[in-house]
């Protein structure tokens, strides 16, 4: 048996993957994330609403989903003694924008820089320059008016202020949403002319995964080459999907085997400190948690979204290919189109002469309390809970979505990332699939 | 006259780093300029306002334009340390129309985790080799809080295992200029607040060489860019304040120069989130806002290309490009004149008067909490008449 290292790169942060092999075939992974910095800890002690400055620092690309999930902890803890606030409908549908705008910045960056030039350098070898086409370029142009949008309400990106429990601080002009929509709208005709291929209305009436497929387009040469390379058929994990924040496209909570869609309670979450230093100093080997749900791993993220939402593509897409890392790769493609349309409607929508913000009208600094905040954000389900005492965080907890997917269980129960890397024949392979998870380390351990 | 002396030493300074080989003999910034359909016009635009950003005369501006032309002669390698990312992110979101992306992502960058094609073992080896290559000349740039001592196994990168601190010591040793950017490698960060559990220490701490300090949670990409371009130009460190952070961007407070500073003048201020003050655009603070005490040019410069901030945003400063800021400024949506006797850890501004720069900070607070004060009664008197 021999034991190889491999160090993951052009993700958030640095991971290490540590694989087994066995005949040529990956036996076993260990995912290690070196990194900690103890955000937990730090946050013990200080007022309440300070969590919703420190816990965006947690990550830099999805900063405004921790700053909303801390947001939406606090406000949970009001409805647990029973004084629930009222949020306006103005400052749901800003959060809802800004969270978008976020969620699609981070699926076209990780798509051009992180995915794109991995699938160059697979069907061309001797290619090694990824970052220096012009389509590059161009996507980091969308990625920063895909900010635009973002910081219009939120004030800046990565770490805008403009949450609180109550609302939302910003008081956008019909200038503002114009502004918003101009970004928007040339983001929808880049994605239309280079990623899909099609106009937006369109890729989002298919069904089938054959009108994807002969398209001239980014998706389609992305799914030629990795049909190409078998990624249709590898990197398949658990089939288990998980959604536990709430969405405009399902209903509540909810988490699938299979194709059979059940309803699902934060309840039963439980984070294991298995093989992390936090249980031994000796025998651990990474900083990063594993989140369980009722003792099993749960893949999220926009395929899980989009599986529990029962989306026609996805679903003809699982349908052949099951959860492999095609359909894993092609659902948070298609989750960026859902949400270019999403976030054109709720701009249109957005009513400027409702309240953003309606002052709490009880106090918090008084009370013994815990409350839960969940937010799908980019990646998956983001669970923040916090505990008060007497006005002070006295515990506050963090599972990121990453701790989901690339959790690090043992050799009979291992996470959704280490099942869809066992049973490889190569290290690039399994580096892609790796990938194709949108790791997130800084996130991971905090 | 003395502006044509300083002319004529960048002038010398420039033509002396053109004979410098270039990194890519194929790629220049004139070339691919033209391949993206950027127009000299355009260049020449971005370059006087870069010019007024780093605060030098008008006719510096072919100067910064040979500047970013030569940026492709001295090569930048950028670390990871304890952070979120959030920098790089940063860096990413540069000005348009993207001419900053291109001599930064194209040219300039030799060594990025994030953005780099190669990882893994090439990766550590292009980043030895960059070192090795350009020794003396290379520009580093540090991101993120760096665990050190007896905790520094919290951080370890690339194959080897190196731990952070050794990595940032290794290539602060023959790097020509050292730049600690964001509020974690300036100034220890998030990780570095109250009880660091990681004991994170700022870059300064970790080398023995001159560190210049961009800090900022994150920092204006500007920033990050102008302090290239500054080195670049004058290949010295810039003027720096009490905290090692370069005068140009960071000599004036948030304050001075924030589109809400004739409300705080006239006495109108935004009581709590939502109330009508929340709605007029009011000065924000009572609610917090720590632009009094937070040297930057964000009130100026804004972020995501000029788009908004945080106080356009209804949310006061947090001061983020101060010290310990996680520790000093919070609760973040308190005013600091409230709490110069009592803080969360007990201890008011008060009796930390005693170190650098508070002290006359603690004078600010208790006037413009004064000012404050007389300015609600003033507000009060208004409604009162009307």
């Amino acid at each position: 048996m021999k034991i190889t290292k491999e160090i993951i790169e052009r993700i958030e942060g640095e991971a290490t993957l540590e694989l087994e092999w066995e005949e040529e075939k990956i036996r076993f992974a260990k995912i290690k994330f070196m990194n900690f910095r103890g955000i937990e800890q730090i946050l013990k002690n200080r007022p309440i609403h300070d969590a919703i400055a420190i816990t965006p620092r947690v990550c830099g690309i999805c900063s405004s989903s921790h700053a909303l999930a801390a947001t939406l902890a606090i406000e949970d803890c009001f409805l647990q003694e029973e004084e629930p606030l009222h949020i306006t409908q103005k400052a749901h549908d800003i959060r809802e924008i800004v969270l978008n705008g976020e969620k699609i910045q981070n699926h076209i960056k990780w798509f051009y820089f992180s995915i794109l030039p991995e699938l160059k350098k697979m069907a061309n070898v001797s290619f090694n320059d990824a970052f220096k086409d012009k389509e590059w370029l161009e996507a980091q142009q969308m990625v920063m008016e895909s900010l635009k949008i973002v910081a219009i309400f939120s004030g800046q990106w990565p770490h805008g202020s403009f949450l609180m429990s109550g609302g939302v601080t910003c008081d956008p002009t019909l200038s503002d949403v114009f502004n918003a929509q101009n970004c928007l709208d040339s983001i929808i005709r880049f994605c239309e002319r280079s990623l899909f291929g099609c106009p937006l209305d369109e890729f989002l009436s298919y069904d089938s995964a054959i009108q994807i497929m002969g398209s001239h387009s980014q998706l389609t040469s992305a799914i030629d080459v990795m049909m190409h390379f078998g990624f249709d058929s590898c990197g398949r994990s658990y089939d288990r999907f998980l959604a536990l924040g709430s969405s405009y496209m399902y209903d509540g909570a909810l988490k699938s085997v299979k194709t059979t869609v059940m309803g699902a309670d934060v309840k039963y979450v439980h984070e294991s400190l298995e093989n992390t230093f936090f249980e031994s100093q000796s025998s651990g080997y990474t900083y990063s948690k594993s989140a369980l749900y009722r003792k099993n791993y749960f893949e999220v993220g926009p395929l899980a979204r989009l599986m529990l939402s029962k989306d026609p593509l996805i679903r003809d897409l699982h349908r052949r290919y099951k959860d492999a890392t095609l359909t894993r790769v092609v659902a948070r493609l298609a989750e960026c189109a859902h949400l270019l349309r999403r976030t054109s409607f709720l701009l249109k929508k957005l009513n400027l002469r409702e309240s953003s913000f309606l002052p709490p009208k009880y106090n918090l600094n008084y009370c013994t309390c815990k409350g839960v905040g969940v937010v799908e954000a980019s990646r998956g389900t983001l669970i923040h809970e916090i505990s008060i005492k007497n006005g002070y965080i006295s515990q506050y907890d963090i599972i990121t979505p990453t701790v989901w997917n690339l959790g690090n269980g043992d050799r009979q129960n291992p996470s959704v990332a280490q099942k869809a890397i066992i049973g490889l024949d190569s290290i690039q392979k399994a580096d892609f699939i790796f990938k194709s998870f949108d790791v997130c380390s800084v996130c991971t351990t905090q | 006259m003395e502006h044509a002396k300083l002319y004529q030493r960048l002038a010398d300074r420039l033509s002396k780093l053109e004979k410098f080989p270039r990194m890519k003999e194929d790629k220049s910034i004139a070339l691919l300029m033209e391949e993206n359909g950027i127009s000299r016009r355009d260049f020449m635009k971005w370059a006087a306002g870069v010019t007024a950003m780093l605060s030098l005369p008008s006719e510096f501006t072919p100067l910064m334009a040979q500047a970013a032309e030569l940026t492709d002669r001295l090569p930048v390698v950028w670390l990871h340390m304890a952070e979120c990312t959030g920098c790089s992110e940063s860096l990413l979101r540069s000005d348009a129309p993207t001419i900053d992306t291109l001599i930064f992502d194209y040219i300039s960058l030799e060594y990025h985790e994030t953005l780099m094609v190669a990882c893994g073992w090439q990766a550590e080896h292009n980043l030895e080799s960059a070192i090795e290559k350009y020794k003396g000349k290379y520009i580093l740039m540090v991101e993120g809080g760096i665990p050190a001592g007896s905790s520094e196994f919290f951080l370890t990168v690339g194959p080897h295992g190196q731990t952070g601190q050794a990595s940032a010591k290794k290539a602060a040793e023959s790097a020509a200029a050292i730049f600690a950017i964001g509020s974690c490698s300036s100034f220890g960060g998030v990780q570095a607040a109250h009880p660091n559990p990681t004991n994170a220490q700022p870059l300064s701490k970790i080398t023995n060489k001159p560190v210049i300090n961009v800090p900022g949670c994150p920092p204006s990409e500007k920033n990050i860019v102008g302090n290239v371009l500054h080195y670049i130009l004058f290949g010295t460190l810039p003027a720096l304040d009490a905290y090692n952070r370069p005068k140009w961007a960071y000599g004036i407070r948030i304050h001075d120069l924030c589109e809400r500073r004739g409300h705080f003048d006239a006495g109108e201020f935004v009581q709590e989130f939502g109330d009508a003050g929340a709605k007029k655009g009011y000065c924000l603070y009572k609610v917090g806002c720590k632009g009094p005490y937070t040297f930057n040019n964000c009130s100026r410069e804004r972020f995501n290309q000029h788009t908004s901030w945080p106080v356009q945003a209804g949310h006061g400063c947090i001061g983020c490009s101060e010290p310990d800021f996680w520790d000093n400024m919070g609760p973040f949506e308190s005013p600091l004149g409230d709490r110069l006797y009592q803080t969360v850890y007990g201890e008011g501004a008060d009796k930390t008067a005693d170190k650098v720069g508070v002290a006359l900070l603690t004078a600010t607070a208790v006037g413009i909490a004064a000012h404050a004060a007389i300015g609600a009664v003033k507000g009060g008197n208004k409604h009162s008449e009307e």
